[in-house]
């Protein structure tokens, strides 16, 4: 039933047949950038005065067959990635976001990820709608398609959405649609082979923000295209 | 007064606390996780009905499968250390710049062969051997590897054209002598030992023209034979130092 609700709000391409190593290839590095995407991670909102909101979000991973061909690559990404996130939220409707991640290691891998976002919302009869831009660019080394060698994933992402909340008390559900255009390159080590890939999707999603004073908690259901659907579950503060 | 303050309090606390652990659990059972790589697919099959031939579904076969690495100029999808005098993209061997770029006419004996089941190297270069297509390319599936093997032991043909034919044994048995008997050996073949051979030994239905055509510009001179040169050097092998061969 999920799916096939989602299917109508995506418009469903169509069934994938038999396919190749260069579509799975793309379809693994398009999952790999989309599942780092800056997406709202919290309803939209309309503030009186200027806010600063600082805010932990979790994004649970997907299992992944990683098969290209007749070669299981050993992805064994982390099963949860978190970030760190701000925002400052202004009376005029004007938001500005962004998250950091300097090149950390965990485990075999090292990453680096940046992503920025702009929006501007207004409050209509008690709705609440919000028009974002995101940007997010970041790569990842570490043993992608061999163990004990160093690959390198790169990806820059850009996507706009549109979102729509209501408040009912201390609860706020929201809905959005957005589309995002992805680049991506992998460099493998062993033989320096460099795939590239472009491509573009439109994603949607719900989600719930429960308000308790300046703490608030956030679900939220992310679906890409009619291939990927992932969750992210956050925390934040505003001071 | 304070007490019933304090328990509207608690209670409070109670259903909201109830409610965002009904949330979780809603969101736990309703939340969706899913990512479809492709990689429950099968790979894609170019399905070929009647005799193969290169301009019959081998060439679409071959460029699908093996043409996305072996192009020239090398794509950037290609291993580093690729031969790169290779483009399955075509069917004819010819110069480009004045190199020689081997075209699919030159690749049925890799098939007979055997490198879609066994790695083995390029002749006398032994330091390289491969099977193909490589574990992450497409993989072939058995009616593909069937067509193309039925197409290796036809020699390797373009189409079901008919060759044009040549009496003229003199020319072949002199162009033969010239150019390929060093490696081939009166037919025979000749090998340094079963890793090294210099030239297989002829096969009667791969001695096609286009074979010919190909490895004399690969291997003998950047000189292109013409259609005669060719039929009168296949006249020769199969009239002649292969005449006894079934």
């Amino acid at each position: 039933m999920r799916w096939m609700i989602v299917g109508v709000l995506l418009s469903v391409m169509g069934l994938y047949g038999q396919t190749t190593f260069q579509e799975q290839a793309d379809r693994l590095q398009n999952i790999n950038a989309y599942l780092l995407d800056f997406r709202p991670s919290a309803a939209p909102d309309v503030v009186t005065k200027m806010r600063f909101e600082a805010a932990f979000d979790l994004y649970p991973q997907p299992s992944i067959n990683s098969r290209i061909g007749s070669k299981d690559e050993p992805l064994d990404p982390p099963s949860v990635v978190p970030k760190l996130r701000g925002r400052l939220l202004l009376p005029q409707g004007w938001m500005f976001g962004g998250t950091y991640v300097p090149g950390i290691t965990f485990e075999d891998y090292t990453a680096d990820y940046i992503s920025l976002e702009l929006g501007y919302r207004v409050r209509l009869r008690g709705w609440d709608f919000g028009l974002r831009a995101s940007y997010a660019e970041g790569d990842v080394e570490g043993p992608i398609t061999e163990e004990g060698v160093e690959d390198q994933f790169d990806f820059s992402n850009n996507g706009f959405d549109l979102s729509v909340g209501k408040r009912f008390k201390q609860f706020k559900p929201y809905v959005f649609v957005g589309r995002n255009d992805i680049e991506t390159e992998l460099l493998i080590e062993s033989d320096g082979a460099l795939l590239r890939n472009e491509d573009d999707a439109p994603y949607a999603g719900l989600g719930l923000t429960y308000y308790h004073g300046s703490w608030q908690l956030n679900f939220e259901q992310n679906f890409t295209d009619d291939y990927l659907a992932f969750i992210s579950v956050s925390v934040g503060y505003r001071f | 007064m304070y007490e019933t303050k304090r328990a509207a309090w608690t209670a409070g606390v109670a259903v909201k606390t109830g409610m965002i652990v009904l949330a979780i659990l809603t969101f736990a059972l309703t939340g969706c996780s899913d990512a479809d790589t492709l990689g429950d697919e099968p790979p894609r099959e170019i399905v070929i009905n009647g005799a193969p031939t290169w301009e019959n579904g081998i060439g679409e076969l071959v460029a699908l499968k093996c043409g996305y690495c072996h192009a020239v100029p090398r794509p950037e999808v290609a291993p580093t250390n690729i031969v790169t005098d290779l483009d399955l993209n075509h069917y004819d061997t010819r110069l480009v710049d004045g190199q020689v770029i081997r075209g699919g006419d030159s690749i049925g004996r890799w098939l007979y062969d055997g490198i879609l089941d066994q790695p083995i190297t390029y002749y006398d270069d032994t330091s390289q051997p491969r099977q193909m297509p490589l574990d992450y390319g497409t993989p072939l599936t058995d009616a593909e590897k069937a067509m193309l093997i039925t197409w290796s032991e036809a020699g390797a043909p373009r189409n079901d054209t008919a060759e044009i034919t040549s009496d003229d044994l003199n020319l072949g048995a002199d162009l033969f002598f010239r150019g390929c008997d060093g490696c081939h050996n009166l037919g025979d073949g000749l090998a340094l030992d079963e890793n090294t051979v210099y030239g297989p030994p002829f096969r009667r239905n791969a001695v096609s023209q286009a074979k010919i055509k190909s490895m004399w510009l690969e291997r003998i001179e950047p000189q292109p034979l013409t259609d005669e040169q060719a039929a009168a050097i296949q006249a020769f092998i199969l009239q002649d130092l292969l005449a006894d061969t079934p």
